[in-house]
């Protein structure tokens, strides 16, 4: 029987030898969302969701953005539709240069955050409800499972929302060619808003799924806890106005204002769901720093 | 020789219930350890506690001088905790992969290193499986096989052959006394037997509290014992008949068949010939003569 000798490999194919703990957390973090992928890519399941989203994208893009942003095109189509969007605050949508993205921006920043909320909800429940997590533990810190789980979603959404933008942009320079170089312009533009908006939203649930046992749960716990979080903060902010700033706890607050905003200026409103992101993190990291297993 | 764990007033409570209470030991690396004790008596608790699953509510525990669960202890401890389950989602390859370059492999060396855990518990030939494909006592094993990855120093398994046919049973026995020299097991299981054949140190836990830590091999410096289990035929009482040979001090039919045989080792060093002597010409049909005690006798017979 062969000895259970060290072959952990030497030089530059190890870290361990090189004791360092911080390089190890982070080529840990680095292997374990890059796990993520392969979850996404390599498993049925994920093959299946990938398959789900694209054919939900496709008849978002083939029918209402496609037919809307024929009709935003006709100048006194557009005008009508300019006076009715201001009535309900939403004319400056129609200030981005390409109409296929002007369609696009008012359901990508309602879908995705929705979206996010269904397929990061397994984070680490299922791992934890399963007992994989105890495996894991033994080998990495709880930090680098936490933020690697977490950076592994943001890449999966970034790659999803990179393909929406490509698809939106690669029907728009279709349907009129020479608007390509705003069209990559606004594409690039509203990517980075997007990865920004589904932030929060991943490291909510990051966090939930550090505390419940199942994705289902997750996703049952979140939406309550949003909803009551909404409730309340408008009820204590009614009675006492100071209380007002609460409502900035909750993702998905500056997407009112989001929307009313065009070019690089849409990045102004960064800042909110980046502080919450950070928030979230740090709840959920420490949840999971002193949770059970 | 190194210390392995130290343990001091461990406690652990769950509600107003306590798992652990007050525990203080120490062990050394080493020969395997067993870890004996009723069903609820604090043993999965305390496997937990080492394996940095679970916080003490008090107290302080260090495997080799660290806290458990702390970035030292990354690939020097290595655990079959109970009920953990691999992810069905991935081949066994995949998952064994994954775990080895958390613990430092690079890509390539990882599937060789998935490879011969699975060749020492004998499921080389599943590694492309999914885990759903495999039978209990198979997951079980790849599960073991986890606990192999790398070099460990200290490897806990939690009733690793719980669930096992005898022939795989016998070939984790094997696998951990052949690797026992390379890293110090401590073993948590029901079966005495087996730990009996593997361990040196037994750790008796019982309502959370240790109620024996004993070395197997240690000897009286006196008092000596032999173990005889037999078939008695006849009307003649083995333990009368025991008691009468010369430098006997005492006898106990503890149960059916097992008689424990306590002598004085300075008057009769030749007692278990004997007593075999004794046995034939009684024309009793004896199945094992063990010298000392079995540990099912050292564990309960006060």
């Amino acid at each position: 029987m062969e000895q259970l000798q060290t072959q952990q490999i030497t030089g530059d194919t190890t870290t361990t030898s090189m004791g360092n703990e911080m390089t190890s957390s982070i080529r840990n973090l680095t292997i374990i969302s890059q796990f993520e992928l392969i979850r996404l890519f390599k498993t049925p399941r994920g093959l299946m969701s990938i398959a789900a989203f694209a054919i939900i994208w496709y008849f978002i893009l083939r029918y209402p953005i496609l037919t809307a942003s024929q009709f935003i095109g006709i100048e006194g189509f557009r005008e009508s539709v300019g006076e009715m969007f201001g009535q309900v605050g939403l004319r400056n949508l129609l200030d981005w240069p390409v109409a296929e993205f002007t369609v696009f921006w008012l359901f990508s920043l309602f879908l995705f955050p929705v979206f996010s909320l269904m397929v990061t909800a397994d984070q680490t429940s299922s791992d934890r409800s399963r007992g994989t997590l105890r495996f894991l533990t033994l080998r990495t810190s709880r930090d680098s499972i936490f933020f690697g789980r977490f950076f592994g979603q943001m890449m999966i959404q970034t790659l999803l929302i990179s393909g929406t933008v490509a698809a939106t942009l690669a029907m728009a320079v279709y349907n009129k060619g020479e608007n390509w170089a705003e069209g990559l312009n606004s594409a690039i533009i509203m990517g980075v808003n997007l990865i920004i908006v589904v932030a929060p939203f991943t490291a909510m649930m990051a966090m939930f799924s550090a505390t419940v046992r199942s994705s289902r749960l997750a996703i049952i716990v979140s939406i309550i806890c949003w909803g009551i979080s909404l409730g309340l903060i408008n009820y204590l902010s009614y009675k006492w106005p100071f209380l007002e700033p609460l409502i900035y706890i909750v993702p998905g607050q500056q997407l009112p204002d989001l929307i009313q905003s065009t070019g690089w200026a849409t990045l102004s409103h960064a800042t909110l769901p980046l502080i919450q992101t950070a928030a979230f993190l740090l709840i959920g990291r420490t949840v999971v720093a002193r949770s059970s297993l | 020789m190194r210390n392995l764990i130290q343990c001091n007033n461990l406690s652990k409570q769950f509600g107003s219930k306590y798992a652990l209470k007050r525990l203080n030991f120490e062990l050394d690396a080493g020969a395997p350890i067993a870890l004996v004790g009723p069903n609820g008596a604090g043993k999965t608790t305390l496997f937990s506690i080492l394996c940095g699953y679970l916080p003490p509510s008090d107290g302080e525990v260090t495997i080799f001088g660290h806290k458990p669960g702390s970035n030292a202890l990354f690939g020097e401890v290595a655990a079959l905790p109970q009920d953990a389950q691999l992810d069905p989602r991935f081949s066994i390859a995949h998952q064994l992969m994954f775990y080895a370059q958390l613990q430092g492999f690079s890509k390539k060396t990882a599937r060789a290193e998935a490879q011969r855990v699975l060749e020492l518990v004998e499921l080389s030939d599943v590694i492309d499986e999914k885990p759903g494909a495999l039978s209990h006592g198979m997951r079980k094993r790849v599960t073991i096989a986890q606990a192999l990855m790398g070099s460990p120093k200290l490897i806990m398994l939690d009733e690793p052959t719980a669930g096992l046919d005898p022939k795989n049973a016998r070939n984790i026995r094997q696998m951990v006394a052949e690797l026992s020299d390379l890293a110090t097991f401590i073993i948590s299981s029901h079966n005495l037997q087996e730990l009996e054949r593997l361990s040196q140190t037994v750790l008796y836990l019982e309502h959370g509290q240790i109620s024996q830590h004993s070395d197997i091999s240690s000897k009286s410096q006196t008092t000596g014992f032999l173990t005889v289990q037999m078939e008695v035929n006849g009307d003649i009482d083995p333990t009368t008949v025991f008691s009468d040979l010369v430098g006997v001090t005492g006898v106990s039919n503890s149960q059916k068949n097992d008689f424990v045989i306590e002598y004085d080792i300075n008057a009769s060093d030749d007692l278990d010939q004997r007593l075999l002597a004794c046995i034939a010409s009684n024309g009793w049909n004896y199945h094992q003569l063990i010298k000392g005690k079995t540990l099912e006798e050292q564990l309960f017979s006060e």
